[in-house]
């Protein structure tokens, strides 16, 4: 099993293994200890220690460190590949952000080209028209005026064809 | 202590406003009531409440929104006063004079000066015929058949708002008048979803103002004073971010000027409990730009350089009694900055952000006041207006406060949901920010300042480590490394 911790929109190799009489090391040799100190983390590599408030839920870390907050997610290199290549294929039109179906100017089996208005939703106080990625026949809608959605959530799908 | 008519007072809000207004009508004694909407789960206003209601909609916002379910659930608790906070019915005639009818006292303006503030046309009209300083403008109303051609004529750049708006929503600014009018088109929509009502109201865009605002309070016997102004000028859409008082804009001159302009204001509409006149101000001057007939979210940064509380004055003055003091008793020492904590990815150009409020630990230190309205443990949701916190600090001037400001949003850790919190460390380190010039497009000219810093390679290195030696699954994966292997390199791909 190896993988990647995302921070942000860069993914970074794990680089780390167990160091030769416990405890673990970073590839350039620099021992890592973490270790919890009055209800906060101390984190040392090498001469370096700092201290943080960590979080765990699921897959994703959240680190509070010198006065930011950091996301951080763990991807299996087999997962991240899978990731990329659905990314790629699918036409779908994804939710940029939470919010709530305002709108919806196509109905399945209609016709559309990339770039034409297929929904609007609303986040928050915005309206944000959405654009079809690509060229194709639209299918079946998932979500109703007046619904939510996730940021990520697939609005519609785009089929080949046309 | 003050005698009130009234014994309980039911709060017509969430939030971090429910909260702060709750803990007001405790101090003084009177129990305190709230509605609520079970999408919010547990929340520090609930911790304050002496009885609850919950409400229910459409959709959660429509629940906040719903007058007879409201009033019903004040008679049922025995609400004898009703505090509505900000946003939601606060701006709402209707719902002040039903509060009034159904014999509960109201805790804000007059019904008919909530009508006549929250009719952006009217309000002009009534503040221009009296001689204060009003920005070009052309109004829908007038002759709605020239309108286009009128707001074509005052020329770019155009800001477009509608009549019946308020708080930034639904305003547009149009460049360039080739595209005006699919601009009207889309403000009239989107003035009619918001308010129900498609009406449009056009002035000319004054480009880098300041938005100057002054804090009034009037009473029922006749007196106005004025607290001193804020400056709102960092804002983003319309919507404000941070705000201070004083501004570091105005000469001891101009700030009796327009505090002075605001009072008038006030004493023409014979003002009654707290509000704002807001103001936009360039080299040339100030013009009016509306009056809020509401307590405001950044009033707080008023009561760090006056020492009032701002909700225990609209209680006195809804029940009827007299200002307990006069403009001269009015003192300003300092510098107050308010920094609003809004769940909003400044990465993503600032898409609204939900989730779970894994860890929430306030900033602490002198001066530093932390009003929430969420609690560790509770979720995020997109529901309802995205700000979580406000964060107000006062220091001997304005270099400390900014250091105080600086300092608390390091410290404040918000784990589980992305914020904006190192997007304001940002914005008040910037170096325009910390001279004072700025105005409200700084934030848009500085997109910058939301991408964040690159990450040192020490800092990357502790976070990767913290983050694999802190996640079971990795952390497993890694053990399960021979030792031997791991001796002859380190495990990358």
């Amino acid at each position: 099993m190896q993988g990647y911790l995302i921070i942000g929109e860069e993914a970074h190799a794990l680089a780390i293994c167990p160091a030769m009489g416990g405890g673990y090391r970073l590839a350039d040799g620099a021992p890592l200890t973490l270790r919890e100190s009055g209800g906060r983390m101390r984190i040392q590599v090498g001469e370096t220690v700092r201290e943080a408030e960590i979080v765990v839920a699921g897959e994703t870390v959240w680190i509070h460190l010198e006065g930011v907050a950091y996301e951080i997610t763990w991807r299996s290199a087999v997962e991240r590949l899978a990731r990329s290549a659905d990314g790629e294929a699918d036409g779908a039109v994804h939710a940029p952000m939470p919010g709530a179906v305002v709108k919806v100017l196509v109905q399945p089996g209609d016709v559309v080209r990339a770039g034409d208005v297929v929904m609007v939703i609303e986040s928050m106080k915005l309206e944000t028209t959405l654009r079809a990625p690509r060229p194709g026949v639209v299918g079946h809608g998932r979500l109703a005026v007046g619904e939510s959605f996730e940021r990520g959530a697939m609005l519609i799908e785009i089929g080949e064809g046309g | 202590m003050t005698d009130f008519p009234f014994a309980s007072v039911l709060v017509v809000n969430r939030g971090e406003i429910a909260a702060r207004v709750l803990r007001t009508v405790r101090a003084l004694g009177l129990r305190g009531l709230l509605i609520a909407h079970e999408i919010d789960g547990r929340t520090p206003a609930l911790d304050l409440t002496d009885d609850v209601r919950l409400v229910r909609g459409e959709t959660p916002v429509a629940a906040f929104l719903d007058i007879p379910q409201i009033l019903a659930a004040a008679r049922e608790m025995g609400a004898e006063a009703i505090h509505p906070g900000y946003g939601f019915l606060s701006e709402n005639a209707g719902f002040a004079r039903a509060v009034e009818d159904a014999g509960m006292t109201w805790i804000g303006p007059a019904p008919e000066t909530i009508e006549l503030m929250g009719d952006k046309v009217r309000a002009r009209a009534f503040v221009g015929e009296r001689g204060f300083p009003l920005a070009p403008s052309a109004t829908e109303d007038d002759a709605p058949v020239t309108f286009a051609e009128r707001a074509r004529a005052l020329g770019a750049p155009l800001l477009l708002k509608p009549s019946a708006g308020g708080g930034g929503k639904g305003m547009r600014i149009v460049r360039d008048m080739a595209l005006l009018d699919d601009e009207l088109a889309r403000a009239r929509s989107e003035a009619q979803r918001y308010f129900g009502d498609g009406r449009l109201f056009a002035e000319r865009y004054i480009e880098r103002p300041r938005h100057i605002e002054v804090q009034i309070l009037g009473d029922t016997h006749g007196a106005v004073v004025h607290l001193f102004e804020r400056e709102c000028s960092l804002q983003r859409r319309f919507q404000k971010v941070i705000e201070e008082a004083p501004s570091p804009a105005l000469t001891e001159t101009e700030r009796a000027e327009i505090c002075a302009v605001a009072a008038g204001i006030a004493r023409a509409c014979r003002y009654r409990g707290a509000g704002t006149v807001e103001f936009i101000r360039d080299e040339n001057g100030f013009y009016f730009l509306e009056m809020n007939t509401r307590l405001q979210v950044e009033h707080p940064v008023t009561e760090m350089i006056t020492g009032l509380d701002l909700v225990a004055e609209q209680l006195r003055v809804a029940a009827g009694h007299p200002l307990s003091f006069t403009q001269q008793d009015v003192r300003r020492d300092g510098h107050a900055i308010e920094a609003r904590i809004y769940a909003e990815d400044p990465a993503r150009d600032f898409a609204p952000t939900a989730g779970p409020v894994l860890r929430l630990r306030p900033p602490t230190g002198e001066g530093v006041r932390f009003d929430a309205g969420v609690l560790e443990g509770e979720s995020v949701n997109t529901a309802f207006d995205p700000m979580l916190a406000k964060l107000v600090v006062h220091g001997a001037d304005r270099t400390q406060a900014l250091e105080r400001a600086t300092t608390a949003l390091s410290e404040l850790v918000l784990l589980g949901v992305a914020s904006n919190i190192t997007y304001l460390r940002a914005l008040l380190e910037d170096e325009d920010v910390c001279a004072g010039r700025i105005h409200t497009g700084l934030i848009a000219e500085k997109p910058e300042l939301a991408a964040g810093k690159p990450l040192e390679p020490e800092t990357l290195a502790s976070l990767i480590a913290a983050a694999a030696l802190s996640l079971p699954q990795v952390r497993g994966a890694v053990d399960a490394i021979p030792a031997l292997h791991a001796a002859m390199g380190a495990w990358r791909n």
